[in-house]
């Protein structure tokens, strides 16, 4: 039958190819290679100051700049034993949220939602759909503006610094922020609720699922490593629980667990194993539509992230309706040698930032793990149950199922390093 | 008629596509306006050129990169360059300066993987003629906006010439030299309302070098502050040390005030 090839799959964060063999209507070979060009940020971090290494982690990837700027404070105030105050913190916690949400608006309904409806993009179906697209555009630009407002740019921020902020947002726009957070609310859940009318493939294959997990509340900022597997660990020792190996075709990294299983991180593992912890708003619309947790649908990762959107709108007015804003320096600390570690559950997963500083303050050594290349095993082992079921569909609607189930996680080869050619090749 | 829109991406963050994005209140407004054929991180559906507007993002840092921005020159009237990456290389040219083999080595741990046929990353000039050249890293959406006007009444729009000290005084920001000693605002283009400044925050020279820069004085000032000659090098060279006006940089910095 030849050769199928198709250029780099859209509607997704970064460069991806995916190879597939098929030899009398079954699948042989299987690969899926991040193909973004290859940009060593472990290796210009190298020598880089302990104070600008947010800066420089920030550019790997534009769609989650926050989560890698987060991490690799909480790393490096680790190394140095900085302890932020309260209000720092919360201050990070709202730029975290707002970035999660807005990440997941932008691909609940710019990336994921067009597929289900049957258009080639959000742009195509603004027409019949002007009130979707419109209210999720104001979504999205309210949670940007949260991390303008604290951040003091929506990609990139620049206020946020080891100790705290280098300039603290003003009280009357945090106070605008708290009021259209909260006449976002009915719309958040209005979003939720157009998610789960469309019909999601039936397909389940469980598999682990990774999260941070938190006594205190549904884990985004702290917490220890948890699986479904049975893994519970502090962040410190991620490297027990997890291998990073090197595939010769991609320049995106793999990672699997230390047994050697695939795994999966992102919304879908975080409701799976963190249920019980999301707030009430969130618990009474997932009762309210029949949703059950867990669950092993990878399809569901997309309801999971529309759940966290009425979760983190909520947690947001809670943070700021009691954050009295004071005015308040950094933290002092002094520089010397030290070795941080620090995780954070960011839109696509859990990422992991590692930094040893040397006693001048300058990187030795840095370990950076996106949540996109932790997914990347569990996607091909997905894709070989997945697409036998699907062999004896026409061609291009093989190619729209494999591009909606690897979409449905989310994946930001950006981060990954490094997304989708598919290459199809029939014998 | 409508022109016809493409936005490419090579190597980068997608972070001044998502700066588009983020143009919420006026996204469909913009899209009203422009006929938008290509545009990988929005859309589906991708048409071959002519083009008349082609906007790419990234640097070039793979061979295939070089074919496909030729291509995409070939096929467009009008190419823009949208970020640092494109304009500069941006942070990933920051291999032009260190040991490649030991970068490589750091992200990769000797195993670098065979498929991915890199070069060393440079900006979209190298290897083909660009029409204009849209800053930052991000680049500032209102910019984006501004040059996007000028294109649709068939202007090509022309660059102001001004530090981003211009714009940190109109914010009446207190000057960094005097808060961190370290600055690279005086010597880099503006255009981004001083927003790393205005934050308290030095300017790191993320919009590339002024044409008639004085870096002869920005490093003596740095280096009276105490700036170690190092630290001045990697400010300089961190997005945009291809540029050649930086080309005698390590030679001013070794040798000071003279």
């Amino acid at each position: 039958m030849g050769t199928i090839k198709l250029d780099h799959i859209s509607k997704i964060e970064g460069h991806a190819d995916l190879n597939l063999k098929i030899e009398d209507n079954q699948l042989k070979e299987l690969s899926l290679d991040g193909v973004e060009g290859a940009r060593y940020f472990e290796g210009f971090l190298k020598g880089r100051k302990y104070d600008e290494v947010h800066h420089i982690v920030s550019r790997i990837c534009g769609v989650c700049s926050q989560s890698h700027l987060l991490c690799s404070l909480k790393a490096i105030e680790n190394a140095l034993n900085v302890e932020l105050t309260p209000q720092a913190k919360i201050l990070r916690k709202l730029i975290l949220y707002g970035s999660v949400l807005q990440s997941h608006v932008l691909h609940l309904f710019f990336l994921a939602l067009p597929d289900f409806l049957g258009y080639e993009s959000a742009i195509a179906m603004a027409e019949k759909y002007a009130n979707e697209v419109k209210m999720a555009l104001k979504l999205k630009k309210l949670a940007n503006d949260i991390c303008t407002t604290i951040g003091g740019r929506d990609v990139h921020c620049v206020t946020p610094l080891v100790g705290g902020f280098s300039k603290l947002p003003e009280k009357q726009k945090l106070d605008d922020l708290l009021e259209r957070l909260r006449e976002a609310r009915p719309e958040m859940l209005a979003a939720f609720k157009l998610l789960t009318t469309l019909q999601i493939p039936e397909f389940e294959r469980k598999t682990e699922y990774v999260s941070l997990q938190d006594n205190n509340e549904y884990a985004f900022y702290e917490g220890r490593i948890v699986s479904s597997g049975g893994i519970n660990v502090e962040q410190r020792d991620y490297k027990t629980v997890f291998n990073e190996s090197v595939k010769d075709t991609s320049s995106a990294k793999f990672v699997s667990t230390t047994s050697n299983m695939p795994f999966f991180v992102g919304s879908l593992s975080r409701v799976n194993i963190n249920y019980d912890k999301l707030n009430d708003s969130a618990k009474h619309a997932v009762q309210e539509a029949g949703l059950i947790f867990p669950n092993y649908n990878p399809f569901m990762n997309n309801i999971a992230q529309a759940i966290e959107l009425i979760h983190l709108t909520d947690e947001c007015i809670k943070l700021l309706e009691n954050l009295n804003l004071q005015q308040e320096e950094p933290v002092k600390y002094e520089i010397k040698a030290g070795h941080g570690i620090a995780a954070l559950e960011v839109p696509r997963g859990t990422v992991y930032h590692e930094y040893e500083i040397d006693d001048r303050g300058f990187i030795q050594k840095a370990n950076i793990i996106a949540p996109t290349t932790q997914n990347l095993n569990n996607i091909e082992k997905d894709l070989w149950q997945f697409i036998p079921g699907i062999l004896d569909k026409e061609e291009k609607e093989v190619i729209t199922e494999i591009e909606k189930l690897i979409r449905a996680y989310d994946p930001c080869l950006s981060c990954a390093a490094h997304f989708l050619r598919l290459k199809i090749e029939r014998i | 008629m409508k022109p016809r829109v493409a936005i490419f991406d090579l190597t980068s963050c997608d972070g001044c596509q998502v700066e588009i994005l983020n143009l919420e209140d006026h996204l469909l407004d913009i899209l009203g306006k422009i006929d938008l054929v290509n545009f990988r991180i929005g859309k589906e559906v991708k048409e071959p050129g002519p083009y008349d507007i082609a906007i790419v993002e990234g640097s070039v840092s793979k061979e295939e990169e070089i074919e496909k921005i030729k291509k995409i020159r070939d096929d467009s009237k009008i190419l823009i360059a949208l970020g640092t990456c494109a304009t500069h290389g941006g942070l990933q040219s920051n291999i032009h300066f260190m040991d490649e083999n030991e970068v490589k080595k750091a992200a990769y741990n000797d195993k670098h993987p065979q498929q991915t046929r890199d070069i060393k990353a440079e900006p979209l000039s190298k290897y083909v003629k660009v029409d204009y050249s849209i800053r930052g890293c991000p680049i500032d959406k209102w910019d984006f906006v501004k040059v996007l006007k000028q294109l649709l009444i068939g202007k090509l729009p022309k660059e102001d010439n001004n530090p981003v000290c211009v714009e940190c005084r109109f914010n009446e920001n207190v000057c960094q030299f005097e808060e961190k000693g370290k600055c690279l605002g005086p010597m880099t283009h503006g255009g981004c309302n001083a927003v790393c400044p205005s934050n308290n925050q030095p300017c790191d020279g993320c919009r590339g070098p002024l044409e008639d820069l004085n870096l002869k004085a920005g490093i003596r000032i740095m280096k009276e502050n105490g700036v170690s000659d190092e630290e001045i090098l990697k400010m300089v060279r961190k997005y945009t040390g291809v540029d050649e006006l930086y080309n005698k940089i390590e030679e001013l910095v070794k040798n000071g005030n003279n």
